[in-house]
């Protein structure tokens, strides 16, 4: 074999894998931006559009709901994800017997299904025989029982109760991994220097876990503005619209055969994502160069 | 040399044997999926003509789903009298669509193609008057009320298409005894109605169930106003663009029905909580007096609620400005024979037999369902069915705007309805949300009315 042909031998191994990726990921998702602007349905492309595929989605009666609606999902998520995982992540990693038993038990949830999560809670917040507002009668609660899913106002806070509940033990095990990597020197000096519970997890676990802590706020800010299943599985965008989310307005599009303005909301919750990401990564590392 | 010779022989002949047998596994393959010819069974059955009569000969194509009891009791009879047929099943969904198609291009028609019904089924297949062998002089079309089915099986007043099976009947079903303990009767008119449901809501029932969690529940009152002998003109108008939705009168009665229902009370108090499922629980037990939907839900009620199976009856729902209640009719598939087969004459005199009155006893007997030919005395239909086809009988059966052969579907229906029961919107905004969609899906077809 020829010194070029060894030197070169890598990349050619490269190619098949290149290929591939190029045909099933970077081609589609490149010519998605293509047909986000012309009239498109499915099967042919009827005319270059501009940006009426883009008019047509603000043009919405509840294209500021649906913003909306995904923007306090994607933060309420995310800060009680966040919170709950590292209180989780704490807890099951101080020195009990039964710590492994409680790190399966915290993480079983993220195993689950969403359509099946999705259809279990629409069960346990029905209004009128679901467990939470029987429970709640039982405690002797029954002011506050609510139609979870039917009020308005409350819909999307009964939705993301369950994407916390479901998805706080992935973050929980982020943070814990990150924990392990903390060695106990620091813990032990903090201590003898006089630093309490608090001021150890302040100026020591903190600081130590930005990484992850970067690393799981952009998952969960991601997994936030993707949502899907949950929402539609437990109110289908219901009731009369009030929880509408881009993902859901992308579905009905393409199932209205609006194939072109289903592209263009895609590419618009694409950009959103990247956004999102790239400013939240730059306040966060902002804030760790201080440290 | 030779060694790397032989390695690069051997790959390239691997490769040619793989895409060979892959090939071959392919042929295969198709040839099970195409469609299913099942005439091993009825051909072999089918006893010796007389020696008077020759056998008449003559192929069915049609989605297999179809051929269910009331066609296997009709078959046992068509034998003996004389029809030899070869049925091809189709796949169902648009993989059988696909195969008529393909079909009809190809020009290899059956006798008889058993499809869809409805005008733009009809015409959607190529020109009615050189596909479909005009059936209008046939003895049952006497039996077969035009003013309701004619857009369902006729084309430029020729009837091509004859009904296969039982037709769905959309109507307001009521709770008998919910009605005796308010002490109302069937209303005739609107005002009514109004009054009815006042005295059911005081008498601690609610008087119309609405299961706003399934928001497909909610367009009946929209589906049974616009069920009028106009509404395939209507929906021609529409197609051309030379009529909107905003001045769609019957259609917006049947919207303000729906607000007043709610505005006053009358529906169910958390309507979003609650699904099909629920309305049939509430009608059943006498929680609920009325619910709108298509007689397929009583199916559910003979199996969920046996006992109360008779106290469930149908009415045509009053709509304001006066005219004659009906109740919206969705017609089932149709048979059509195909012009210049070899069996034509066949086909003819098989679906003469069909729709005879003895014959339709015999399907309908065994199967169940409303038929849209009058006559038929075998029926095995509760009485909230029977209630509902003597509606349709005495001529207040009509199709809906969606059956109307409309081009495109305008808004999502169910979604705007859940508006105006949700208080998002007024009848006439969902009106203008009709319309701005209409022209919206025409625009992306490139529609020459809506440039």
């Amino acid at each position: 074999m020829s010194k070029l042909t060894r030197q070169n031998y890598p990349y050619y191994l490269l190619l098949p894998g290149l290929l591939v990726f190029l045909c099933f990921f970077a081609y589609p998702s490149v010519s998605g931006f293509y047909y986000a602007f012309v009239n498109w349905d499915g099967l042919q492309i009827r005319g270059f559009t501009g940006w009426e595929n883009f008019r047509n989605l603000i043009d919405r009666d509840d294209f500021g709901l649906v913003f909306y609606n995904t923007f306090l999902f994607t933060f309420v998520t995310t800060f009680c994800k966040i919170v709950l995982g590292l209180l989780l992540a704490v807890l099951a990693n101080m020195t009990l017997k039964s710590a492994r038993l409680l790190r399966s038990v915290l993480f079983m949830p993220v195993m689950l299904s969403y359509v099946a999560v999705g259809l279990v809670f629409s069960a346990i917040y029905d209004p009128d025989n679901g467990l939470l507002n029987q429970l709640l009668a039982w405690a002797g609660l029954g002011g506050w029982t609510q139609s979870w899913l039917t009020n308005e106002h409350l819909v999307m806070y009964s939705i993301s109760a369950v994407e916390i509940w479901k998805t706080a033990g992935f973050c929980m095990m982020l943070f814990l991994a990150g924990l392990q990597t903390i060695p106990n020197e620091w813990y032990e000096a903090a201590k003898i220097d006089g630093a309490g519970a608090m001021g150890r997890f302040r100026y020591i676990t903190l600081p130590a876990l930005r990484p992850v802590l970067q690393i799981n706020v952009i998952l969960t800010l991601i997994s936030g503005l993707k949502v899907f299943d949950l929402v539609y599985t437990m109110t289908g965008g219901g009731p009369a619209g009030a929880s509408e989310i881009i993902s859901t307005v992308i579905y009905d599009s393409f199932a209205k055969g609006y194939y072109g303005e289903g592209t263009a909301a895609n590419l618009l919750l694409f950009v959103i994502i990247l956004i999102v990401i790239a400013l939240t990564h730059k306040l966060i590392t902002k804030r760790g160069e201080g440290v | 040399m030779n060694r790397k010779l032989l390695k690069i022989v051997t790959f390239v002949t691997m490769i040619c044997l793989i895409l060979a047998l892959a090939a071959c596994g392919s042929n295969k393959g198709n040839n099970g999926g195409n469609a299913q010819p099942s005439n091993s069974s009825e051909s072999a059955e089918t006893p010796a003509p007389s020696a008077s009569q020759e056998p008449m000969k003559l192929t069915i194509i049609g989605h297999g789903s179809n051929f269910t009891t009331g066609w296997e009791a009709v078959l046992a009879d068509a034998k003996t009298k004389g029809f030899e047929i070869q049925v091809e099943k189709l796949p169902e969904g648009s993989q059988g669509d696909d195969i008529v198609k393909t079909r009809l291009a190809t020009k290899e028609l059956p006798d008889i193609l058993l499809n869809y019904s409805g005008q733009a089924n009809i015409m959607g297949n190529g020109n009615p008057d050189e596909l479909y062998v005009d059936l209008s002089n046939q003895a049952w079309v006497q039996n077969l009320n035009l003013d309701t089915w004619g857009s369902s099986f006729a084309y430029q007043g020729k009837v091509v298409g004859a009904p296969f099976q039982g037709s769905q009947v959309m109507a307001m079903f009521y709770n008998k005894k919910v009605f005796e303990s308010a002490g109302v009767n069937v209303p005739t008119t609107y005002e009514e109605f109004l009054a009815t449901c006042d005295a059911i809501a005081k008498a601690g029932k609610t008087p119309v169930f609405l299961p706003g969690k399934d928001p497909w529940t909610l367009q009946f009152s929209t589906l049974f106003s616009t069920a009028q002998k106009d509404s395939t003109e209507i929906a021609g108008k529409l197609n051309q663009n030379q009529m909107k939705f905003a001045e769609y009168q019957d259609f917006k009665a049947g919207l303000d029905v729906l607000k007043e229902i709610v505005d006053k009370g009358y529906g169910s108090k958390d309507p979003f909580a609650h699904g099909y499922d629920d309305a049939e629980k509430a009608l059943a037990n006498g929680d609920a007096a009325m619910f709108m939907m298509g007689a397929w839900f009583m199916t559910d009620i003979v199996k969920k609620y046996p006992d109360k199976v008779n106290d469930i009856g149908a009415f045509a729902m009053p709509i304001p400005g006066g005219k004659t209640p009906t109740v919206a009719v969705s017609p089932s598939v149709a048979l059509y024979a195909m012009k210049g087969t070899k069996n034509q004459t066949s086909a003819e005199k098989f679906i003469e037999y069909f729709e005879s009155i003895d014959t339709q006893n015999i399907f309908f007997g065994a199967e169940g369902g409303i038929p849209e030919i009058t006559g038929v005395s075998k029926l095995t239909l509760t009485p909230a069915e029977m209630e509902a086809k003597a509606i349709v009988d005495a001529g207040n059966g009509f199709v809906n705007y969606q059956g109307s052969g409309l081009n495109y579907a305008g808004g999502d229906f169910p979604s705007l309805s859940a508006d105006i029961v949700g208080g998002k919107k007024t009848p006439q905004q969902v009106l203008e949300a009709m319309d701005k969609e209409f022209v919206k899906q025409a625009k992306i077809k490139n529609d020459p009315n809506f440039k």
